[in-house]
């Protein structure tokens, strides 16, 4: 680009939007592809505990009962307990509870590991069989920060205790915090992606000028052509999502990026922001009231609730409990853009009274309402199954967005290279990372699932094994794309992910968990729709293979031009030799 | 008029240094655009902190994105480089005024 001659706007800006693309579309297309899964996160992680897959998940109406007798017995001296009552996407109940224990100063996010660190501990139970100690008592999982809970049949009460696992969790953090670095290095990494990403989606829109027309014409088989029709095709369709979702990333990491902003209004301390954002910081707790008292029927409360709110029961949260100022909360599915963390409406009630607490809702800025709703929608809160699909169709789109975009990268150099006469080392860099960043990736989330089910469910560290044989598998495919030429690379890797992923459904019901057709009748929805979706992203990923496949072919019969095609099948050879 | 009448220095001629400069003018001079301006905004919107902050932290990144798209939409350097340095000033001025420090 000469940027001291006289140049149109539009030609500016496809400059800016080719550099600003290419430099982190490897590290974008990882962040998509990641964060696209996150949507279904609590399903993978289900799927990745196939023992949740043995339950009898239909509530004949004594979950309730069950979660309750197992807080009374296990959770007697905590200071909070949380019902997970079974929705669509979780069909087990999870009974949690806090042991109050002297504050860690561990800080309340942005520890990946921590969570398999504290499963350390409690390697050897690691079976479907819940394992007891001397006393007969269940010994509990732990979770984050002194979180103890029970994964629980709703039909039979029976807890089951599933094996350790990375799960989706490790692909949601990994989407914005990436992996093996200090989480403030990694955020910083992405929220700096995500604004290349932005700008790249403003100067993209600028550019292609007839936007409708050109998404409306899509010409198969034709080159850059199609490359260029596929990678607007993508954008388009799913405009929308893109922008709010890149805008909304740069919000959820502004913290990161632009912590001076954020602190400004606050004398330049950007927690005072987080503080004021999350709310309650300003609001004073009353002194604990240390009498005893009689918890109020939560079977009570929750029929109560359900009368509120006929969306259904998201969990029921009792704090204090046994104490005189308890207090009942039940969030619901009823959706509620200011409520709480997830998004949902919550009812709150006395804990000893059983009194219904109504609240008052503060008024919201149109600033908070833009901000808040972006966010939502970034994280698919309150999405309902259709909506959910639909965000995760479009996280695909904006996967395909970018790895045609980075494909186009080379495809549009093809003349340059011609009259080059040979390949320069930049374009073979970008071949080798376009490989090894796409289908390499695609083979590293199959590995991911693989090793989910070859690693033994007691082995110790596993859900890190499970991380390890992500990257191992990753490594592997850099190396193959460095040293195979790039067209079998492609094929290669496009096949192994391919096959990799539409072998789930068969691994998954061969390796303790169902197959589709009897996680069907039992019910386990979420895990049908995990090994649907990974047989389909592997038919496209096969489709994917089999292009390239053409496409060597192709290469080969222009290579030897000197090999005529016979004109004729051999028997007509034959019989006209014999005359 | 600068923008009528462009005005190109010996840098301009300089394919690759005017590529440069005009990269590091939209990594580093747009990001100083946002905190400048998103800081200036944060201060002086009539909302609560909250409100503000939140808004500070939107339109700063908008304003991020156009400075980024200015600097290589500029017929030259030193026009780029005005076009980022008079709202980075304006902003550096409203925030020394109203709270006696830049950042």
């Amino acid at each position: 680009m000469k940027f001291d001659k006289q140049r149109s706007f539009r030609k500016s800006m496809t400059w800016v939007h080719t550099w600003t693309g290419l430099p982190v579309g490897w590290l974008l297309f990882a962040i998509f592809v990641t964060g696209t899964l996150s949507f279904y996160r609590l399903e993978i992680t289900q799927w990745m505990q196939p023992e949740t897959q043995q339950a009898t998940i239909y509530d004949q109406g004594q979950g309730l009962t069950h979660a309750t007798a197992l807080l009374e017995e296990y959770g007697a001296d905590a200071e909070q307990w949380t019902i997970g009552f079974p929705t669509a996407r979780t069909p087990l109940y999870q009974v949690r509870w806090r042991v109050p224990e002297p504050e860690q100063g561990e800080a309340r996010e942005g520890k990946p590991g921590s969570h398999n660190a504290a499963a350390k501990s409690e390697q050897q139970h690691s079976t479907a069989a819940p394992a007891t100690d001397s006393a007969g008592k269940l010994k509990p999982q732990e979770g984050y920060r002194g979180m103890k809970y029970f994964m629980m049949d709703p039909a039979t009460g029976q807890v089951i205790t599933p094996r350790d696992t990375a799960g989706g969790e490790f692909l949601y953090r990994f989407h914005f915090q990436l992996y093996g670095m200090h989480w403030a290095i990694g955020r910083t990494l992405v929220v700096i992606a995500t604004f290349f990403m932005f700008v790249a989606i403003i100067t993209g829109v600028i550019i292609h000028r007839n936007i409708f027309k050109d998404f409306f014409s899509f010409r198969p088989r034709k080159g850059q052509r199609s490359w260029l029709d596929a990678h607007a095709a993508t954008s388009v369709i799913a405009l929308p999502f893109h922008l709010i979702l890149t805008f909304s990333g740069l919000l959820f990491l502004a913290g990161q990026l632009v912590p001076m902003v954020a602190g400004a209004a606050y004398n330049g301390d950007p927690r005072g922001f987080l503080r004021d954002y999350r709310g309650g910081g300003n609001i004073e707790q009353p002194a604990p009231n240390p009498n005893n008292a009689r918890l109020y029927d939560i079977n009570a409360i929750a029929a109560d609730a359900l009368q509120r709110a006929p969306e259904g029961i998201d969990s029921i949260n009792i704090k204090r409990p046994g104490k005189a100022d308890a207090e009942i909360s039940v969030t619901t599915l009823a959706p509620s853009l200011f409520g709480g963390k997830a998004s949902l409406d919550d009812l709150r009630y006395d804990g000893v009274t059983g009194k219904f607490l109504p609240k008052e809702e503060p008024e919201h800025s149109a600033a908070e309402t833009i901000w808040k709703f972006m966010l939502t929608t970034h994280m698919g809160l309150f999405a309902t199954p259709i909506t959910r699909a639909l965000l995760f169709l479009s996280g695909v789109f904006g996967s395909v967005m970018i790895a045609s975009g980075l494909v186009m990268w080379l495809v549009a150099r093809e003349k340059d290279r011609q009259k080059l006469g040979y390949m320069p080392k930049g374009h073979r860099l970008v071949e080798r990372l376009n490989v090894a960043a796409i289908a390499g990736l695609m083979c590293a989330v199959a590995g991911f699932f693989w090793a989910n089910r070859l690693v033994p469910a007691t082995q110790a560290e596993r859900g890190e094994w499970e991380i390890n044989g992500f990257f191992i598998v990753w490594g592997i495919c850099l190396l193959h794309a460095i040293f195979r030429p790039h067209l079998h690379a492609w094929r290669e890797q496009l096949l192994l992910a391919a096959l990799g992923l539409m072998s789930l459904p068969l691994l998954n019901g061969l390796s303790g968990g169902n197959f589709i057709w009897q996680n069907l009748q039992q019910g386990q929805f979420a895990s049908v729709g995990f090994d649907l979706t990974a047989l389909a992203l592997g038919l496209g990923l096969l489709f994917a293979a089999r292009q390239v496949q053409l496409k060597i072919q192709a290469a080969k019969t222009l290579a030897s031009p000197a090999e005529p095609k016979p004109r004729f099948n051999k028997r007509q050879a034959d019989s006209l030799q014999e005359q | 008029m600068i923008l009528v009448n462009p005005i190109y220095t010996p840098l301009d001629r300089i394919g690759w240094l005017n590529t440069t400069i005009r990269c590091v003018l939209a990594l580093f001079g747009a990001y100083a655009i946002a905190i400048l301006m998103g800081s200036a905004i944060a201060i002086t919107l009539a909302m609560p902190a909250k409100d503000a902050t939140m808004s500070a932290i939107m339109l700063g990144f908008v304003a991020q994105l156009l400075a980024v798209l200015w600097v290589f939409h500029a017929r030259t350097l030193i026009g780029a480089f005005i076009g980022l340095a008079i709202p980075a000033a304006a902003a550096a001025a409203t925030l020394y005024w109203l709270t006696g420090a830049i950042v």
